[in-house]
């Protein structure tokens, strides 16, 4: 009997290996390969095509750990993991709250998602109009007795916190849409037999929204990390491409960039900029993995 | 059946995938063939788009040897990202005969045995001319279209940078401009006292604010100093390092930019420069052409020579843009003909005239707005190419020591003092 259960088992496991076949050599030629000739490069000293690759052991590794503006940029790069994301998911979690009911909804959500599909370089040129010194932002400040608060905000100094800003106004709206979908399959008695209880909205939002939307959170939160992670266009957007972006604005992504290219003048460095890459993917790693287990929960059935 | 299906379908489908796994990986570049000659064909790939004024010059010129000689030009008009292309069609063997390449540019391209020696060149006669073209090109220009490797372009094109000024309003600035930095920063307290703005800078390009503390240093401490910074941190020792810092400390502390300077948005700066909002702008020599759709009526953009400092060096700035030849071309001889025929006066006369850019031959006068530019190239006694080639020469160093380092001298951020002690400590830390 267990023989020929085996034996049926092993037939059905057997008839998968040729149709699992064909995606894995695409996956291996086109993903696996390509990432382990990367781990490769990321312990050479090499200008890219045409140039031979010099094996420097973990050099790379050792000058990025040694780099302040690498360790800027890492450190930027987190920061807006992590502060973009609580401001993103704070901002989610307020719409939730407050859309479920409200009239118009969907027109809301789709108003929200808008500046999702905008391109970067749309962005980019906004942000000449608004924040130059002399943009849109100052002037409207200014003309209602503001003055005071005018700024520099494309300057060292706040460019940061603009660009945070940015990434959230973008993406916010992404997440709503994801979240939203969520809520709307929440069966409307559950929140009916809360309110006859006299549960508030935030209790409502705390017993019955948050625990039902948690796996589409945890989908979320995995989304933001791994996009946040790769922060790369709206930088160059709000920085321009006729200068190197100031430390203060680089993400780990960027500083790859140049690496890449050399900057505005200068020789690629494809052995760094492959070894930023490898860091990157643990980092994504790392954070994904503790996410999971963070926001690890069994999916509420209704 | 089953049985048959599953047999067949899966290697069907491994066949497709194995089809479309090289189907990628042919997706290369195309060759645009530089094929035996019987008739010869040039391939030629340029950082020019068509419509611009170097590809009509250029497009005449290759039409006109094309009939002079039967040699057929493959030429294609790639723009200013054609260097990737370069290289990595050059990487497979597919590389074209003749490409634009810039003096800043050559030992990259170098890097990837792409450029081939032309100094033989110069003792070749220009076609028509009948002038060796050694003898119209500077030395200073051969020198700046050099590396280690020799001779890497024939130059089209030289570039520079200076302080730009509009001649209508301050024609004085034309016949006399300040000769030293103490009498440019004079001239700018005088225009600020009397309530404008002396300089206009785009303080979100790094490399823009760094053209300040580069030509300060050549000043103060000739060429070589800059890319001395680069090399060791023994470099940061020599005065003439303080010196120029602190010179760059006394022109920021006086307040002579525009408000929030460090936070315009390229091009901002240069475009309200050219609405005479501010009286002068450190650039390039590209810098008329970029503003010239912004200028306000009559306004006659110019560029003066960075002035000089009390026992410093005077000098000239010389980067160049021309064309290399790739070493695996198979018609060098060829190739270096059709170069020695675009490099005719007629056609150097119209990078002048129609592209408003100085033209490397010494028998050709600039436009007038870098008239001072290329006299200073012609009477250098010593020359640098642009950024003392420390951008070229330790490009990561650049990128991550020197222009964050002078952003924070140039923000007011740091002092002279601060700025030669961090440098050389960051530069030892820096592998």
């Amino acid at each position: 009997m267990a023989r020929s259960v085996g034996g049926v088992r092993g037939e059905r496991d057997r008839i998968y290996v040729p149709y699992l076949l064909p995606a894995l050599l695409i996956y291996t030629f086109l993903f696996i390969a390509p990432a382990a000739v990367t781990i490769w490069y990321s312990f050479t000293k090499w200008q890219g095509l045409g140039t031979t690759a010099h094996y420097n052991g973990l050099a790379n590794y050792r000058a990025m750990l040694s780099n302040s503006v690498f360790l800027t940029a890492f450190r930027n790069t987190l920061i807006l993991v992590v502060v973009g994301g609580a401001f993103v998911f704070a901002l989610t979690f307020l719409t939730m709250v407050v859309m479920r009911e409200m009239r118009g909804r969907s027109f809301v959500r789709s108003m929200l998602f808008v500046p999702c599909i905008l391109s970067p370089i749309a962005i980019g040129t906004a942000v000449g109009f608004l924040l130059n010194p002399d943009g849109a932002l100052n002037q409207v400040l200014s003309d209602v007795g503001l003055h005071s608060l005018t700024r520099g905000w494309l300057g060292p100094d706040l460019i940061f916190k603009c660009i945070i800003a940015a990434v959230v106004w973008i993406s916010t709206g992404f997440y709503v849409a994801i979240m939203m979908s969520r809520v709307d399959a929440i069966p409307e008695d559950l929140y009916e037999t809360a309110r006859l209880a006299g549960a508030n909205r935030l209790e409502q939002f705390r017993y019955i929204t948050f625990p039902l939307t948690r796996d589409a959170l945890s989908t979320g939160a995995v989304l933001w990390v791994i996009g946040a992670v790769k922060t790369f266009e709206i930088v160059i957007a709000f920085t321009g491409t006729a200068g190197n972006p100031p430390i203060q604005a680089r993400s780990a992504a960027v500083e790859q960039y140049l690496a890449v290219t050399g900057g505005v003048s200068g020789t690629p460095e494809l052995g760094s900029a492959a070894a930023i890459g490898v860091v990157m993917f643990l980092l994504t790693a790392v954070l994904v993995v503790a996410l999971r287990r963070l926001l690890r929960s069994e999916a509420v059935e209704l | 059946m089953p049985r048959s299906i599953r047999g067949r379908l899966p290697r069907a489908g491994v066949w497709l995938a194995l089809a479309a796994t090289m189907a990628v990986g042919a997706c290369g570049t195309k060759e645009t063939g530089t094929k035996a000659p019987t008739h010869p064909t040039i391939t030629y790939w340029s950082s020019w788009r068509v419509g611009e004024p170097q590809q009509k010059i250029f497009a005449d010129g290759i039409a006109a040897y094309e009939k002079a000689t039967g040699v057929t030009v493959n030429v294609r008009w790639l723009g200013r990202d054609y260097g990737t292309s370069v290289k990595d069609a050059g990487a497979v063997g597919k590389g074209p005969d003749i490409f634009d390449d810039t003096s800043d540019h050559i030992s990259d391209f170098r890097s990837h045995g792409l450029v081939l020696d032309v100094g033989s060149m110069m003792d070749m006669t220009i076609p028509n001319d009948n002038v060796k073209l050694g003898s119209v090109l500077p030395t200073a220009v051969q020198k700046a279209s050099s590396d280690a490797g020799g001779l890497g372009l024939i130059p089209f094109t030289l570039g520079s940078s200076g302080i730009w000024f509009d001649a209508a309003t301050h024609p004085e600035w034309a016949a006399d401009p300040p000769a030293t930095f103490d009498d440019l920063l004079a001239t700018a307290e005088k225009i600020k006292a009397a309530g404008g703005v002396p300089f206009a800078q785009d303080g979100s390009v790094d490399g823009y604010n760094a053209y300040w503390i580069y030509w300060l240093l050549v000043r103060h401490g000739g060429p070589g100093t800059l890319a001395a910074l680069g090399k060791s941190p023994a470099g940061w020792d020599n005065p003439a390092v303080l010196a120029a810092a602190q010179d760059d400390e006394r022109l920021v502390k006086a307040g002579l930019f525009e408000p929030d300077y460090m936070a315009t948005k390229y091009p901002a700066a240069q475009n309200q420069w050219a609405q005479r909002k501010e009286a002068m702008n450190i650039n390039g020599t590209w810098l008329n052409s970029e503003t010239a759709p912004d200028q306000v009526s009559g306004f006659q953009a110019q560029m003066f020579q960075f002035p000089t400092v009390p026992g410093g060096s005077d000098s000239a700035e010389v980067g160049t843009e021309g064309w290399s030849i790739n070493p695996k071309s198979p018609n060098v001889a060829d190739d270096e003909q059709f170069l020695l025929f675009m490099m005719q006066k007629q056609y150097m006369t119209r990078i002048s005239t129609e592209a408003l850019n100085m033209s490397p031959r010494s028998d050709v006068p600039a436009p007038p707005m870098l008239a001072a530019a290329q006299k200073a190239i012609l009477a250098a006694t010593s020359v640098q190419p642009t950024d003392d080639n420390a951008s070229n020469l330790y490009s990561g160093w650049w990128n991550d020591v020197f222009l964050p380092l002078d952003n924070q001298l140039f923000a007011g951020k740091i002092t002279a003092e601060q700025f030669v002690s961090m440098g050389k400590s960051q530069t030892a830390s820096y592998k």
